[in-house]
Parts: structure tokens; sequence; C-alpha cells
């Protein structure tokens, strides 16, 4: 049984954050004139179709898989935003056929890393449909996904009134040195990146917005031995049925509403859920460090980040005698890294 | 003689028409009835495309939403419609739009040929099963429910709510013991005629008409009154997971559905091309003749709900994180860890004051790593 007490609490958590959301979105509705269309294909969404949103920066090299990827999984349009690319990011996306891109020169931070820019676009453009938000270094995976594509998901997850679900970003590491293993655009990263962290996962339940905070992997434990709470976060819920109410809090680790983060059991039992593979150490990583250090556009507090980026430009090995080989899908479930809940 | 196939659809009309054709194939007379909210223009170009089939009929469009007495008129519609039009039917098989026949139809034709007199409808009291979802059993039978459960939760809720706090009962027509079951049956051309033609029937319709699900109720009570030989099972294979959703069948579980045995499989998602592709064009699929046999794979299903609902013990992630005492089996508890020689004594010489331990002797300072005595419980 409730007490007054906690129900006076809760209601006035709800109350902030209903305010807190609307806040988001104004901020968000003000950054709007930041972005300018570089290629519209907007007009080929369909009802239905599941979108992806991204904000890129320099990401040439991971772009041609990550689209054959998303696309194999049935992604019908792409929505990118991208911030300042140089090697020749824009061009490439502009050239594909299901991709609408929009550039921007503003900061990457003010825009809360991105996210300001695409609650403009999912509002404009992804109402009513299922949207996944990712970084261009996040593969997603799921139960099944080898033979089911994601309409088959998002159909399940309709019948059943699930409008989110969550996924846990695994960092996927090479064997040696990172520089060491070759990457060409296209190849499948997992390949390059076949290592990963399997069992040293810290979690808790935030109070304020109820989702899951999960931390650890190969970072936390080489970068952040000392102060693991400083340690990245890694639990996600990177697809949502989209309503134009709906904002990303903190990159796609929250949400707004915050029903919407409730991607997990609370009574023993398992939701579905997926992965999000990380190819953040190809081989380009030391150079990329060197220079994000010099941008100071990641993190709110940017400081804390040097010396993690010093340990990335020293091109560390990220393996472990107790690290994992990656063989798939299968394998992470079983490990429990994900789950297929009761779709089967 | 011959089976007759009564479709129910409302969605992937090209599937439907897909299968169709493949009942048609087997010499199946067709009665199909499309839900009310199929528009026009695509139930007119779905009943164009099926116009070169000889024996199919379309019956009168009701609506079907779920939980309401429509599938059960809809039904009824079309077996009225199929009884008169195609004498020769001695069999009437119900089936959705997302049914997929999964061995090849003259075996079914064959098995019910041999077994002209059975029906096959899954019937049992609401003593037997303990499957009902939502905790409405007997109350199914007992209670009105003219609101509907999809658009009108709350009135549904509060008029349930109302009627007990009011002790509120209806009577159940006399002569019938209600039943509940499988909604897709397979009846005799006996059994259905005499639950259509029976005098008593504006009585049983206007009672089940405000029955909670009647389309589970309605012929699996009224079978139990003229059968002379009821099988109380289905012959389609539908699974149900722990909320009541049908379980989807998808291109991975092509073993999985050839395995059962079963004649008919529900529910295929429609893009599952390679179901479709083997179990409809497949002629050269040996006849087996065996029985079906849908508990080969039960075992599947059981499992996956016992992991939704009870999960992997010791598992947190990022889907699964039980509130505490809902872990259904803990792998581990809090510890402590004392440190030097002085931690130890001060603890042996003061007594312990905090909650029962056990204690563990360990050595953790040498090169091998920690090491730990056998310790019973």
């Amino acid at each position: 049984m409730q007490s007054t007490c906690d129900i006076h609490k809760t209601a006035v958590m709800a109350y902030r954050l209903r305010w807190k959301r609307r806040r988001l979105l104004i901020r968000a509705f003000r950054k709007r004139r930041q972005l300018k269309i570089v290629h519209d294909r907007t007009q080929m969404i369909t009802a239905g179709a599941i979108l992806c949103f991204s904000t890129v920066r320099n990401e040439a090299i991971r772009l041609p898989y990550f689209l054959e990827h998303h696309r194999k999984l049935g992604v019908d349009h792409f929505l990118f935003v991208d911030n300042n690319s140089t090697d020749g990011t824009a061009n490439y996306l502009s050239q594909q056929p299901d991709v609408s891109l929009w550039s921007t020169p503003n900061s990457y931070r003010l825009s809360r890393f991105g996210v300001d820019w695409l609650t403009v676009l999912q509002a404009r453009h992804g109402h009513g449909h299922w949207c996944l938000t990712l970084d261009a270094d996040e593969i997603l995976i799921y139960p099944f996904h080898d033979t089911r594509p994601l309409a088959a998901l998002t159909e399940w997850l309709d019948m059943k009134g699930i409008a989110s679900f969550g996924a846990l970003m695994l960092d996927m590491y090479p064997k040696g040195r990172l520089s060491q293993k070759p990457y060409a655009p296209g190849d499948n990263p997992t390949v390059a990146l076949d290592w990963f962290d399997s069992g040293n996962y810290m979690i808790q339940k935030k109070n304020d917005l109820e989702n899951l905070w999960i931390q650890g992997g190969p970072r936390a434990r080489l970068f952040f031995a000392d102060k693991p709470r400083r340690a990245p976060t890694m639990g996600k819920v990177p697809l949502v049925k989209w309503d134009r109410r709906y904002a990303y809090v903190s990159s796609t680790h929250s949400l707004l509403p915050r029903r919407l983060n409730h991607v997990y059991d609370e009574s023993g039992g398992e939701c579905t859920s997926g992965v999000l593979l990380h190819t953040k150490f190809l081989n380009t990583i030391t150079a990329k460090s060197a220079e994000e250090k010099q941008r100071r556009e990641h993190f709110a507090n940017s400081d804390l980040y040097e010396e993690y980026y010093d340990r990335l430009v020293d091109d560390p090995n990220l393996w472990c005698a107790t690290s994992s080989r990656y063989t798939g899908w299968r394998q992470l479930e079983a490990l429990g890294l994900m789950s297929r809940g009761t779709w089967l | 003689m011959t089976v007759g196939i009564i479709m129910l659809v409302h969605t992937a009309l090209s599937r439907a028409e897909q299968v169709a054709r493949h009942w048609s194939a087997a010499g199946c007379p067709l009665v199909i009835h499309a839900d009310v909210s199929v528009p026009a223009k695509s139930f007119k170009a779905f009943q164009t495309a099926l116009s070169d089939l000889p024996d199919i009929r379309f019956s009168k469009r009701h609506r079907c939403e779920w939980g309401t007495w429509g599938l059960v008129a809809a039904s009824q519609a079309a077996a009225q419609t199929m009884l008169e039009d195609f004498p020769l039917v001695r069999h009437v098989y119900l089936a959705s739009g997302s049914c997929l026949p999964l061995r090849p139809v003259q075996e079914l034709i064959d098995y019910l040929a041999d077994r002209p007199q059975t029906d096959f409808i899954e019937s049992a009291t609401t003593a037997d099963v303990p499957w009902t979802i939502g905790g409405l059993d007997s109350e199914r039978f007992t209670l009105r429910f003219p609101f509907s459960w999809r658009k009108n939760r709350y009135l549904f809720d509060k008029y349930v709510a109302i009627q007990r706090g009011l002790g509120m009962k209806r009577r159940i027509p006399g002569g019938i013991v209600p039943h509940m079951g499988s909604q897709w049956w397979c009846l005799t051309r006996q059994t259905l005629s005499a639950i259509l033609d029976d005098p008593e029937r504006p009585v049983y319709d206007r009672y089940f008409s405000k029955v909670w699900i009647p389309d589970e109720s309605y012929f699996q009570t009224l079978a139990r009154q003229y059968s002379r030989q009821i099988e109380s099972r289905s012959l389609t294979l539908s699974k149900f997971d722990y909320q009541g959703k049908p379980h989807i069948f998808y291109d991975d579980h092509l073993q999985l559905l050839r395995r059962s045995d079963c004649f008919v499989a529900r529910k295929i998602w429609p893009q599952a091309n390679r179901l479709y592709d083997a179990f409809l064009t497949d002629a050269a699929h040996a006849m087996k003749r065996t029985e079906p046999n849908p508990s080969k794979i039960d075992r599947i299903f059981s499992k996956a709900v016992e992991r939704r609902t009870r999960g992997r013990p010791g598992l947190y992630m990022q889907s699964r994180f039980p509130a505490e005492t809902r872990e259904n089996g803990l792998t581990s508890a809090q510890y402590s860890v004392f440190h030097g020689f002085s931690a130890l004594l001060k603890i042996s010489s003061h007594g312990w004051h905090g909650p029962p331990v056990r204690v563990s002797m360990a050595t953790f300072l040498h090169p091998n790593g920690p090491s730990f005595p056998k310790v019973r419980p």
C-alpha cells in the first residue's frame, strides 16, 4: 500500500517531468533553423515505414555497413544530420536512394550531442512511425534478427501494446592493439572487432526517469577502474513507436514520458530486448580520439574525459583473458545480454 | 463427400488469396467472410481476383472485433451459406486468413473421411481448464459485457465491478452447460446444421451475444448438445502466450511446424515467404498419415512462457530487473570482506553484531588467486 506521502511525491515527480519534457521539446524547436536540408527524400516515407535517425560526423568509413545492415533489417528510410564532416560523409549520404540529409555547422555539444536536432526531425517526420535512433557506430541486433526483419518485431510489439524496445550497448574490440586490425568500408565490423565483455556489468534503476543505468564493459574495466560510477552508460532505448510529444533526454539512454523507459520486467520475468554492437574501436579510433580531445565537443564535463582520450590515443589492447569471442545473437542471448522474452 | 473451408479474413488479403487457391486446388469449396473494416476497394479487388475459382462464395459481412459477437455471427452466416450451397460438404473447417495448411489438403480430406461422424472442437468446462486470461472464467457466462474491452477498457472494467458488487447474475438458458475452447473448429454437417436450425437458436444467440469472447464458447457449448462424437481438440495448431496473445510463426519456425504434424497452423506472419513457399508449393512433401501431434512442440512454448514470466535466476539485464523478493531464485547474497588479521581479531574479540552470517575463511592474497574452503550449507 502506498502512503499518502509516496503518492504526493509521485505526483510532484510526474509534474516536474512533464515540464522537463516540454522544455526539451521547446529547446529542440528553437534549434530547428540550425538544420539546413541537403537532400530531402522524405516524401518517400509511407505510412507504417520504419525510420532511422542519426547524427553523424566523419563516419564515411562506418556508413556503408551501417546502411547495409539496417536496410537488411528493413529500415525504410534514414534521416541523417551531418555535423561538419570533412571526409565525404555528406556526399556519400546524399547519393543514397533512401536517405534524407540535413546539415548543420553548429555545436554538437550545445545541441545535447545531436539530440536536439534529431528531436526536431522526429517530431516532424517520426510521428506514428517506429523510429530507430542510432549513432553511426551502433549496429542493432535482436533475437532472430537474421531471419525476421524489424517489421516482424514492431508488428509484434504493436500487438502486445508495447511502444519501446531496450538494448544493451556492447563494446566490441579486437584482440591486440586497436590500430592493428585492418578495416575497409563495407566490411562487417564484427570480423575486426570480434571480442566483448560478457559479464562485468553494473545495473541500477534511476529514481527519476525509471530507466536502468547500466555501466561496464572494457571501458569501465580499463579507463574507469578507479571511478566506476563515471564509466559510460550502456543501456539504451533505441527503438520507439514515436509520437511528436516524445523527447530523448540524454543520448538514447532515456526518454520522456518515462513509461517508455520501462523496457524491463520487475516481477522476475524477461522482456524481449536487443543489443547495440558498438563499433567505436575500429582502427581509426586513435586518430579520432586525438581530434575529439581537441574539439571538446563530447560530454558535459570534457575535462574528465581527457585522460580517457589520452589512453585511447596510446593505442591500448582492450582484450583480457576473460573476454568472449562473438559468434552471434544466440550466444548473446544465452549469456543473458539480451532476451527473446516471449517472442519465439 | 468433401471438406468445406470457411475463411475469416481481415488483413493481408493477398496471402488469404494464395491460401484460398491452395484449398480450392484440392477441391474444397470455400466460403469467405471479409471483415467490414476491409475497405470496399480492396474487397472488390480480392473478390475479382478469386472469381475464377469454381466453388467459392462470399458471405454477409460483419464487424469482427476481438472478443465480440461479430465473430460468431460471421461464422454462422458463412456456415449457413456453406451448408446450403455445397450439399457434398460433410465436414466444415473454420479457418482464418492467416492460417496455413501444413500438410497436403488431401491428407486432411482423407483423415476426415475416415472419421465421418467426428466433430473436432476443443470444448471443456471452466472447471476443466485453467487457461483463461484476466480472471474471467465462469463469470464470462454469468455477467454481461456490453462494452468493448479493446476500445472502452475503463467502462468494461467498471461494469464488471458493478455487477460483481451488486451480485448480478445472468441466467444460463436451460439445458446448456458452458464449454470453452479454441475458436478454430471442424464440425460435421449434422452437428453444424443442428446448431443453426435449432428452434431455440434465438434464445442461445441472445444469451451468447452478451457473453465475453463468445467465439470461444458458442459452438463449443452447443456442439455438446448435438454431436454424436466429439474429439475435444482443434485440428489447427495455434499457440497463445501468457497474456492470451497468439504466437506468430515466422520463417525460422519451418522445422518446428513440420514436426508438429498438424494439418493447419495459425497465425502465420504475412511476410513469412519461406513458410508460404514451403507449405503451399511443396507438392512432393510426402504423405505421412500420422496423427497430428502438437504436444511434440509444446515444450518450446512452455519454456518461452517460463522465460517471460520467471526469467533466468540471478540475471539482471536491460530487460530483467526483478524487484526485491521477485527474483525467482537468488544466486548470490550480500557479503562482506574483512581484510587483514586485525579486522578479524576485532570481530572475534567483540563478537559479531550484524545479521546472521555464514563465515567462510578464505585465502585471498595468494599468487594463484583466492581459494575458498568447501562449505556445507
